[in-house]
């Protein structure tokens, strides 16, 4: 689709090293980050297309990262990973494009992808 | 003292309507006795009655007629109808009381809830997601070789739903007073210096200040437990990073622990409650902090079921906290004597009153 990566966002290195290869294998390319502040600096550097994002982590959470982005002038379709029962509010919260409720199926991951993907192309 | 269908008060009750006997034993023969052993010569009484709601009557005795005439019957219904609105508003607030402790009991509960489903969720993430990927791999590819990370990812989050639900478990344990089993010669300058390793990260520096070595007779799955719990609370509390410092250290036959952050710190409000279940601080931003409220409840009982006690004290928000840990090195000789069994109820309310000693 494009040379940019994938940005995945998640504090939790298990679940971190698990999307990036769902997406791998997908044929995406894939960018990590451990919190909002190691985000921050791969977007600088990698220019991402599509930002996976946690929302409770240390150092810097999904609302503080979304906040520096806006304050940078910079506008990315973003994907609200989180396990929070305010999933939905929490992705309306910082303009989200779509989000997914963990646990989520390994299906469900892609089609969000996807509907971004389709949705920036079209 | 008055049964409510007979004597003169009764009959205010009874009869809703406000009663002036000049002579007791005269309007009440049958209960002479007990006016003329009580002094009671002459009687008003009036009905206390909020909202149709038969609370109780107002009577006032009089040990020689006549001190009461016609017209006070007109006041001590008065005044039964002010005792009734003060009793009302006593039931209101009570009522009010328990509807707010129930309220705040059901918050709790849900807030609890919805931690501990946050919490299996995330390991459960993996598992799920690194399974659906290993699956799909598989039949995308069948020769292709067994990825064992990616096997070994699901052992590793599977274990680690372990332990929530025995974290889970572990609160019902506390309760019980089971929490410590076997206690045995434990050096606790290994188990510290080991903990801060553990620890240690880019972010958070654990500074060990030891002995060379402190042993008491402990159970050691229980103060690994406790040790990881006060340090992980230590990382947690201090997004911004920075130092903890572990310090241990004897004091004639007690060993005392220290764990002091420069993190997000302890309202004064929340110390006397912090080991409290499932209680969590004020300023404890649900978004930033999962949790689930158990752990300092779950060091609570593992100290306390050594003998020992657990403190916090914290110069204010923003500014860290110390918890501050002593544990006798000895088992108490009647450990095992069924007295020794505390009560439930004791879990929170032997707590000493951390905030006062704390300020």
């Amino acid at each position: 689709v494009t040379e940019h990566p994938i940005l995945v966002v998640d504090d939790d290195p298990s679940i971190l090293r698990t999307v990036a290869e769902i997406l791998e294998m997908e044929e995406y390319a894939v960018e990590t980050a451990a919190n909002g502040a190691e985000a921050l600096q791969a977007v600088d550097r990698v220019h991402p297309w599509l930002v996976l994002l946690d929302m409770r982590m240390p150092v810097l959470d999904g609302w503080g990262f979304v906040r520096a982005l806006q304050g940078r002038g910079v506008t990315l379709p973003i994907v609200v990973m989180t396990a929070a029962r305010d999933a939905r509010r929490w992705a309306e919260e910082v303009g989200a494009a779509d989000y997914v409720a963990k646990p989520f199926e390994l299906s469900d991951l892609l089609a969000a992808v996807e509907r971004v993907r389709d949705g920036a192309a079209g | 003292v008055v049964p409510a269908d007979h004597m003169i008060p009764g009959r205010a009750f009874a009869s809703q309507q406000p009663v002036l006997s000049v002579n007791a034993m005269r309007d009440d023969p049958e209960h002479a006795a007990r006016y003329r052993a009580s002094n009671a010569t002459t009687i008003l009484a009036a009905p206390i009655t909020a909202a149709e709601q038969r609370l109780g009557v107002l009577a006032i005795f009089g040990e020689r007629a006549p001190i009461f005439a016609e017209d006070d019957l007109e006041l001590v219904a008065l005044l039964g109808a002010q005792a009734a609105v003060i009793l009302e508003s006593h039931f209101l607030i009570d009522e009010a009381a328990d509807v707010r402790a129930r309220e705040e009991a059901a918050r709790l509960k849900d807030d609890f809830l919805s931690a501990a489903a946050h919490d299996l969720k995330t390991p459960l993430t993996a598992v799920v997601a690194q399974a659906q990927l290993l699956e799909r791999r598989a039949r995308r590819n069948p020769e292709a070789p067994i990825d064992v990370q990616g096997v070994e990812r699901i052992v590793k989050e599977a274990q680690r739903l372990k332990g929530l639900v025995e974290e889970l478990l572990d609160v019902t344990r506390a309760e019980q007073g089971k929490l410590v089993h076997r206690r045995e010669p434990v050096d606790l300058v290994p188990l510290v210096r080991e903990a801060c390793e553990r620890h240690s990260s880019t972010w958070h520096t654990f500074t060990p200040v030891v002995e060379e070595s402190l042993t008491g007779e402990y159970d050691r799955q229980r103060i690994l437990q406790l040790l990881d719990n006060l340090l992980e609370n230590a990382v947690k509390y201090s997004p911004d990073g920075g130092e903890v410092r572990v310090a241990l250290w004897r004091e004639n036959d007690t060993a005392h622990l220290t764990v002091t952050d420069n993190g997000i710190g302890i309202p004064a409000a929340d110390l006397p409650r912090l080991f409290d279940r499932f209680h969590r601080g004020g300023n404890v931003d649900d978004r930033r902090f999962a949790g689930l409220g158990l752990g300092l409840f779950i060091c609570h009982g593992i100290v306390e079921q050594h003998g020992g006690s657990i403190s916090a004290t914290s110069p204010g928000p923003g500014r860290g906290s110390t918890f501050h840990v002593v544990l006798p090195c000895h088992a108490p000789a009647v450990e095992t004597a069924p007295a020794v069994v505390r009560p439930i109820s004791s879990a929170t309310s032997s707590i000493p009153a951390v905030g006062e000693q704390a300020l």
